[in-house]
């Protein structure tokens, strides 16, 4: 246990790493703290406080909450998150980024979090809980941590919250912050799409057709069509947005080829069937020869191929022609299929088919609905792949399993 | 937002050139050239093909001067002009009128021609 003295703490907690790692110390040296040992880090001399690495498996668990209070109370905490949740089991459950003061105020069956001297994120029907950890996920410097078990009027709780801080969202630019290849396309982000293969002509609403779809991943895969019979449709019921494909030409491509040369890759989209239709959804190639499929079939079977050793990967029955999120990694030790956010049993026995193994160009096609769809070179974690299964789920209306 | 309306457009095969010809005048994208020849059909739906058929979005007030040669010549003219492209050729559009099937399903009695792929 830490009973921290030093440092604006008003709770104890014990913090857990299984392997040491470095921090500065008021003096601008490296220094390297034992596993388990909390690091209090500086900057040119000032202290930062306590520093939480989630990708270091860096937790601080509290170890009790002071006289806590189970009708008000609040929270006042000076930090820096990114991709954080404050006070993990308190009942917020909400990731957020910035840096400051923020204020946790909860009273009433209503629990508040306050910055820039405003709510930024209320939780209704709330049940007061003491958290389990002081954060949870992401990065997070803690300069203090203080509770009080005594409501608080929104009045103090907005002159005390002068932090910036806004709830995260992940997006999958994040899987591109390394520079992979790849491609994120988008349905619901109208700024993406256009009339014409040009990009002049911007889609501006419900039954538009879609000429290009700018790839947001910062790799220019734009997806495009000058022909106007074959380009799939904007469609929106004002909460969904996707791009809808007739089944009979339509078709979008990456005109510039993706590098999936390295063994390792990624397909994942968000779509639905169209009764009675058969297409690929998404594909790493225009030709019969495309080696790696994600597929609706005319059965209502949704299917994962890799095409060139006749492989069906994963055939399910999808009767009612659901909206699913689906996607296949690739790596030296394999394939992995998930459906769903969740991991797939393989249809085939052999699961170590090839990669892709050359630059190819990314058709979005066939008689579905595309709400989404990420491509990139590498193999995902199972963090990333979670992000991205709520990501693309929302945006497809699905409820993962 | 344009008003914009659904059409599937047939046409036999021996006028698939002559279709290419006039879809590369109105389409008002680059790549009206391509619009036939994707969707091949025929009556048992194996090759070779008797008909091409597109499936387009299509500005809704040109739906009614597709199959009239009169008023079809003159707003292709019109959109040659526009778009700076070749003049439609007259008797191109005599075959198109006379052929093209429009409407917003495949025509029955013909079948798609499923291209062979790899066994799934």
């Amino acid at each position: 246990m830490q009973n921290l003295k030093t440092v604006d703490f008003g709770v104890a907690f014990t913090l857990t790493r299984p392997a040491p790692a470095d921090y500065e110390d008021k003096d601008g040296n490296t220094q390297t703290a034992a596993a388990n040992e909390p690091r209090f880090n500086y900057s040119n001399g000032v202290a930062q406080g306590l520093l939480l690495d989630a990708s270091l498996s860096e937790t601080a668990a509290i170890d009790d909450v002071p006289a806590f209070n189970a009708s008000a109370g609040h929270w006042i905490i000076d930090a820096e998150f990114y991709n954080s949740e404050p006070l993990k089991g308190m009942g917020l459950d909400e990731r957020f980024s910035g840096s400051g003061k923020m204020v946790v105020s909860y009273s009433g069956g209503t629990a508040k979090v306050w910055a820039g001297g405003q709510v930024i994120y209320t939780v209704e029907d709330y049940t007061p809980a003491e958290p389990t950890h002081i954060c949870e996920g992401g990065m997070a410097t803690i300069g203090g941590l203080t509770y009080k078990p005594s409501a608080i009027s929104d009045a103090d709780a907005a002159a005390l919250a002068t932090g910036d801080f806004e709830i995260y969202e992940w997006t999958p630019a994040e899987l591109f912050e390394a520079s992979q290849d790849g491609a994120w396309y988008d349905p619901s982000d109208l700024a993406t799409l256009f009339q014409d293969a040009a990009g002049t002509i911007p889609v501006t609403g419900d039954g538009d057709p879609v000429g290009l779809m700018l790839d947001k991943s910062g790799n220019g895969h734009h997806a495009s069509q000058p022909t106007t019979a074959a380009k799939p449709v904007y469609r929106t019921d004002g909460m969904l947005h996707w791009i809808e494909s007739d089944g009979i030409d339509d078709q979008l491509v990456s005109g510039a080829n993706v590098d999936l040369s390295d063994p390792a890759y990624t397909f994942y989209v968000a779509a639905k069937g169209i009764a009675g239709s058969s297409n690929q959804v998404l594909s790493s190639d225009q030709s019969a020869n495309r080696k790696a499929a994600i597929q609706i079939s005319s059965d209502a079977t949704l299917r994962v191929l890799d095409r060139s050793d006749s492989l069906i990967l994963l055939d399910v029955e999808n009767d009612n022609l659901a909206s699913f999120v689906a996607a296949l990694r690739h790596n030296s030790d394999g394939k992995r299929i998930r459906l769903n956010g969740t991991d797939q049993p393989f249809q085939s026995a052999n699961t170590n088919v090839r990669g892709v193994g050359d630059s190819i160009a990314v058709p979005l096609n066939g008689a579905q609905l595309i709400y989404g769809a990420v491509v990139i070179n590498r193999t995902m974690a199972d963090q990333e792949c979670a992000e991205l299964d709520g990501y693309l789920a929302k945006k497809a209306g699905v409820t993962l399993s | 937002m344009t008003n914009w309306a659904r059409a599937t457009l047939t046409i036999p095969a021996e006028h698939v050139d002559a279709a290419n010809r006039l879809a590369r005048i109105f389409d008002p994208d680059t790549g009206g050239a391509e619009t036939f020849g994707v969707c091949a059909l025929s009556p048992t739906g194996e090759a070779p093909a008797t008909h091409y058929m597109a499936s387009t979005q299509i500005k809704a007030e040109y739906l009614p001067v597709l199959s009239d040669p009169e008023q079809a010549l003159a707003a292709l003219t019109a959109l040659a002009d526009e778009y700076g492209r070749e003049p439609p050729i007259e008797a191109d559009v005599q075959a198109w009128c006379d052929n093209v099937v429009v409407g917003t399903e495949q025509p029955e009695g013909l079948v798609r021609i499923v291209p062979e792929v790899p066994a799934e």
